[in-house]
Parts: C-alpha cells; sequence; structure tokens
C-alpha cells in the first residue's frame, strides 16, 4: 500500500511539472469555464430579470430568477466532466511514444498509472472550480447555505470525476489512436451539455430530453449542488446513489480493459 | 530449442553461456514462442543465456523477431510458450522481481518533453524504488556517465538528439539493474554518439553488469558482444563469440569480383568444382569461396578463370566478416532487410 502511494506520488509530480510548463494549456483550461460563466450568464441573466411576464414562469421553472447562481453549478460541474474526460490524453500520448512501456517495464505499481491522473485531474478540476467560484461570487453569485454548497461541489464533483476519468482512461489504454479518442470524446461533449441541467432545469425540458438527461450522469452532479446554492429541495441521497452506480459500472470495465492491457 | 542451422561451433546446443558453470546466469530464455492474432508466429523457440558481466547482441533483420523477444523480457508482453529467467526469476510468475533487475532501454528515445533531465532521472530513481538517501548520488554518477551533468536542468525539448539518448539510458541504469536490455541503442544516431554508446556499453561492462542489445549492424555486434545470435524468421539460426561464427563459416574466403559480362554460370561452374573450395556463391558482382587455407585456393581460382579466358577485376582473400557469416546462415543479406 505504501509503495502504491509512492508510485501515485511519483508520477503525479510529473503531471504536476506539466501544469507548470504548459502555461498555455494552464491559462485556458481556467479561462474556458469562465467564459461561459460570463458570457451565458449575464445574457439570460438579463432576459430573466427585465421580462417581468415571463419572471414568474422562470421562477416556477428554474425555482428562481437568480439565473448566474443556476448556471454557477452547472458550469462548475462541465468544469469537472471536461477535465476528466480529457484525463486520458497523456497517457494514450505515452502509450504513443513508448513511455508507457518505459513505466510498465519499472517495477512500479499498474494501478498508480490509473490513481496518479485521478489525484491529477481532482486537484487540477479543484484549482480550476476554485478560480471559477471566486469569479463566480465577484459576480454576484450567492449560496444559501455555504457550507453545504462546498460539501456538495466537493463530494459530487468527485464521484463524477472518478467515474469519467477512469473511463477515460480505460478508452487511453483500448483505443488504437489519439486521433480517434479526441473523436470519441469531441463528439460526446456537446450532447453531454446539452441534455444536462446546465443551462435548463430538467423540468423545463421537454420529457423525452428529461428521460434521456436522467441517464446523463452530469445531471445528478448538477442537481444536488445546485438544490445547495439556491436552497431548494433536493435529493442529494438518490443523485449520490446513481452517480456511485455509474462510478461502479465505469470501474468494472476499466478493470477488465486494464486488466488486458496491463498485465 | 535446438534450431541452430549452420555453425554454433563451440556449443551445439546453444544455450550455455561460457564460464557460466556455478555462478547463476543473468538471463536464460528457453524455447520462447510468441505468437500475435491472426498467426503471425513473431518467435518461435528462441533459446539463449547471458551469464553476469557480458554483453550479448541478438543480430538479425528488421523483423526478425529481436524486439518482440526483448518486450517479452521485459515483461511488457506475455509468452505464448516457453520461459525466461532472469537471475533465477521466472518473467511470467514474478514480473515484478524480473522488473527491479532488469533495465529498459527501448529502441525509440521516449522522453517527456515538458520535463528536465534531472526530473526524468529523479521519476526513473522512484518508479525503480532507489532508497531516497541514495537518490542525488546515484542520480549525479549517472549524469556524468552520459556527460549531462551540465545540462541536467534543462527541459530536453532543449536537447540534441544525442543528448536524449544519453539521457534515455541513464534512465535505464539508476537501479544498477543486473542485465541491461538495449533495443537498437543506435540506430538513427550521428557517428560521434554512436561512439559514445558504444563507450558506454563497455563501462557498463567493467562494472560487472550484464547487458542484452538488439541490432542489424554487424559492426556493432562484432565490436560490443561478447556473444552473438543470429536471428532470423523468429529464430536463433547460429550463436557463439565472433571468431566462433567465422570458424563455422570455414574459417577463410576468397571473393572474386567479375565484370558484368563474366558473371555467367560458367565462371561459376569453373570455380564451384575447385579442390579446396568448400561453396560457391554469387553475391552481387561477387563470387565468395568458403575454403580452409584461402591462400591456396587463390591461385587456383586465378588459373581456374585464366584457362576459361575470364579476367577477374579482382581477388581478394581472408577473413570471412560478419556480413558474410550472416549470408551463409540465412541465405540472404542482412542489409537486404534492414
Amino acid at each position: 500500500m505504501s509503495q502504491l502511494l509512492a508510485d501515485t506520488w511519483a508520477l503525479t509530480r510529473r503531471w504536476l511539472v506539466h501544469l507548470r510548463r504548459d502555461r498555455m494549456s494552464l491559462t485556458l483550461g481556467i479561462i474556458q469555464p469562465l467564459v461561459l460563466l460570463t458570457l451565458v450568464g449575464p445574457l439570460l441573466h438579463h432576459v430573466v430579470r427585465d421580462a417581468e411576464g415571463v419572471r414568474a414562469e422562470l421562477i416556477a421553472r428554474f425555482r428562481t430568477d437568480d439565473y448566474l447562481t443556476f448556471l454557477y453549478s452547472g458550469i462548475a460541474v462541465f468544469t469537472i466532466l471536461v477535465n476528466s474526460i480529457l484525463g486520458g490524453i497523456p497517457v494514450i500520448f505515452d502509450r504513443e511514444t513508448g513511455f508507457l512501456d518505459k513505466i510498465l517495464a519499472s517495477p512500479a505499481s499498474r494501478l498508480s498509472i490509473v490513481a496518479s491522473r485521478f489525484v491529477y485531474v481532482i486537484l487540477y478540476s479543484l484549482l480550476q472550480v476554485g478560480i471559477v467560484t471566486v469569479v463566480a461570487l465577484a459576480l454576484g453569485v450567492r449560496a444559501a447555505a455555504p457550507l453545504e454548497a462546498a460539501l456538495a461541489v466537493l463530494a459530487f464533483g468527485t464521484l463524477l470525476c472518478a467515474g469519467i476519468s477512469v473511463l477515460s482512461l480505460a478508452l487511453a489504454f483500448k483505443l488504437p489512436h489519439h486521433s480517434i479518442f479526441f473523436a470519441i470524446t469531441g463528439f460526446l461533449l456537446s450532447p453531454l451539455l446539452v441534455l444536462s441541467p446546465t443551462f435548463v432545469a430538467r423540468e423545463a425540458m421537454p420529457g423525452w430530453m428529461q428521460a434521456v438527461a436522467a441517464w446523463n450522469p452530469m445531471t445528478h452532479a448538477i442537481e444536488p449542488i445546485r438544490a445547495a446554492f439556491l436552497g431548494t429541495p433536493a435529493t442529494p441521497w438518490t443523485s449520490a446513489a446513481a452517480l456511485l452506480a455509474f462510478d461502479v459500472v465505469c470501474f468494472a470495465f476499466a478493470v477488465r480493459v486494464l486488466k488486458r492491457n496491463l498485465e | 530449442m535446438s534450431e541452430s542451422r549452420g555453425p554454433a561451433p563451440a556449443d551445439p546446443g546453444g544455450a550455455q553461456a561460457p564460464g557460466g558453470a556455478g555462478g547463476q546466469p543473468a538471463l536464460e530464455v528457453q524455447g520462447l514462442v510468441k505468437d500475435y492474432p491472426g498467426g503471425v508466429r513473431a518467435v518461435d523457440g528462441v533459446s539463449f543465456t547471458i551469464a553476469p558481466g557480458e554483453v550479448f547482441a541478438l543480430l538479425g533483420p528488421n523483423g526478425a523477431g529481436k524486439t518482440t523477444t526483448i518486450k517479452v523480457l521485459a515483461t511488457l508482453v506475455r509468452p505464448t510458450a516457453g520461459t525466461v529467467r532472469v537471475c533465477g526469476h521466472d518473467a511470467v510468475r514474478e514480473p515484478d522481481r524480473v522488473r527491479a533487475l532488469l533495465g529498459y532501454v527501448p529502441q525509440e528515445v521516449a522522453l517527456d518533453r515538458h520535463m528536465t533531465g534531472l526530473e526524468h532521472l529523479e521519476l526513473s530513481a522512484r518508479l525503480y524504488r532507489v532508497p531516497a538517501a541514495e537518490r542525488a548520488g546515484r542520480i549525479a554518477h549517472a549524469l556524468a556517465l552520459v556527460s549531462l551533468a551540465d545540462r541536467a536542468r534543462e527541459p530536453i525539448k532543449r536537447y540534441s538528439g544525442g543528448m536524449k539518448k544519453r539521457l534515455d539510458l541513464a534512465c535505464g541504469l539508476l537501479h544498477r539493474p543486473r542485465l541491461l536490455i538495449l533495443d537498437e541503442p543506435t540506430v538513427g544516431l550521428d557517428l560521434q554518439t554512436r561512439l559514445e554508446v558504444w563507450r558506454f556499453v563497455r563501462e557498463l561492462r567493467r562494472d560487472g553488469a550484464a547487458v542484452l542489445l538488439t541490432t542489424h549492424d554487424m559492426d556493432e555486434a562484432d565490436e560490443l558482444a561478447d556473444r552473438i545470435a543470429i536471428v532470423d524468421h523468429g529464430k536463433v539460426q547460429a550463436q557463439g563469440t565472433a571468431a566462433e561464427l567465422r570458424a563455422g563459416f570455414g574459417g577463410a574466403m576468397v571473393k572474386v569480383e567479375l565484370g558484368q559480362a563474366d558473371l555467367d554460370d560458367g565462371a561459376r561452374a569453373a570455380l564451384a568444382g575447385l579442390e579446396g573450395a568448400r561453396r560457391c556463391e554469387l553475391r552481387g558482382r561477387k563470387l565468395l569461396l568458403a575454403t580452409d587455407d584461402a591462400a591456396a585456393l587463390a591461385p587456383r581460382v586465378a588459373a581456374a578463370l585464366a584457362a576459361r579466358g575470364l579476367v577477374p577485376r579482382a581477388i581478394g582473400f581472408g577473413q570471412p566478416s560478419l556480413d558474410d557469416v550472416f549470408l551463409e546462415i540465412t541465405g540472404h543479406a542482412l542489409r537486404d532487410e534492414a
């Protein structure tokens, strides 16, 4: 166990070196969620605030007229989703350059390769979400229950990150080439975003979309976080159970793939 | 396996290291087979043994099965059949023990362009469980060995190709492996770097490490290796020291270079039956005759050609090169496929 921790730390240090050296990716990675928050937020906020006639209607559907706070939880979760889904990329490049073979030829624990990416993606996501949160607070986003809200971001963010990043790592080991990896993940991101309650509450979606969104893991991370921020009723345990079930499926798939590739 | 066709003089079984009596071999490979899906047999019953402190070369063209053999040894690929033991530990049953005893430097330089040389060595040291207290000393020693001490803190994207190769080699020996595996260590390197790699291998041997290298370069095998296994079509076709392999060829040879017009079966027939010539083969514009006494055969060759009115451009005699041995054993020139 202590070997696993030492190996995981040795490899995580490498990802932290990347983070420090690759300023461009770091900067763009931090700006990207802010773009959504600062452009989409005020736009729709403006619509909601000024259209008195629809305001009551929107409160009924969104449970708030504070669209920026509503949107914040969606953006925070989307940020974690993007990091997690792209979490396997360095591994796929390590596979292609032969660096992975060098790690695999060492006595380092196999699990540490996956664990180090997971630890890194969580750390990086928390950094990003932290910055998004600071900006959001400056823009006027308020949490009804600050402590619960912070805990919800941590807990549900981690649950989502676990399943998605493990899935991404499994694909990084399974897919033959990075271009296929990018094609698949690029294809998935938009529908995952739109078929989630990021921009619109689930209740306000067309029936068939609601049905699809119920199967989107993002939904079960956004809704409890949003409820903590807005102070609206929620079913956090149901959401947690849904995400846990998703994680179990992802882990089972990943173990199968990794066993075949990392024996 | 006992597939050794052609010369394997000192040791017909082909799997014993010289002087290995008593001491445990650094590496023992027996009957190694690797099949890939689709019925491709990349390695077909390879056996050899490397003694501690010995430099052993797998010599063969690309596609001969060298890299697959090495990947099995490095525990990256599971063998279909056969056994691999490193210092007595089975590579399939105890992969972690074996990994700790091996250093592996793949053919392609595999480095992380974001990291410095020092960070690479630090990572390797940690992954190979070099004790924290010894890390700095071993890293400094490795950097000195590959002459990179003054560039260690620079990101490797500023390194030249030769510097990267040297860093890669240094990463492979931080944990003082009992067996260092170098897959095509000098492919694509300039002459100077190539000579540095050779110096590096000699220094390792001086330190007592066993080295297994693959190459499709005769000179490299001749220059560096204590023993050589000639590999072709997934099999060891012959193995021994360079001298033994040459002796198996017939000890000496006569080379006759002919003009294009004379290259007909007549010239070949005239020479094939000559007393003292054991074989006569046409390679390019040259006829090669294997013999035990080249000095005696050469004048007879000149006379036989003159009797047919043929004037050779040149007649030479002497020791066969490893190229000649390879051609003799595999039936094709190494460089044709390399």
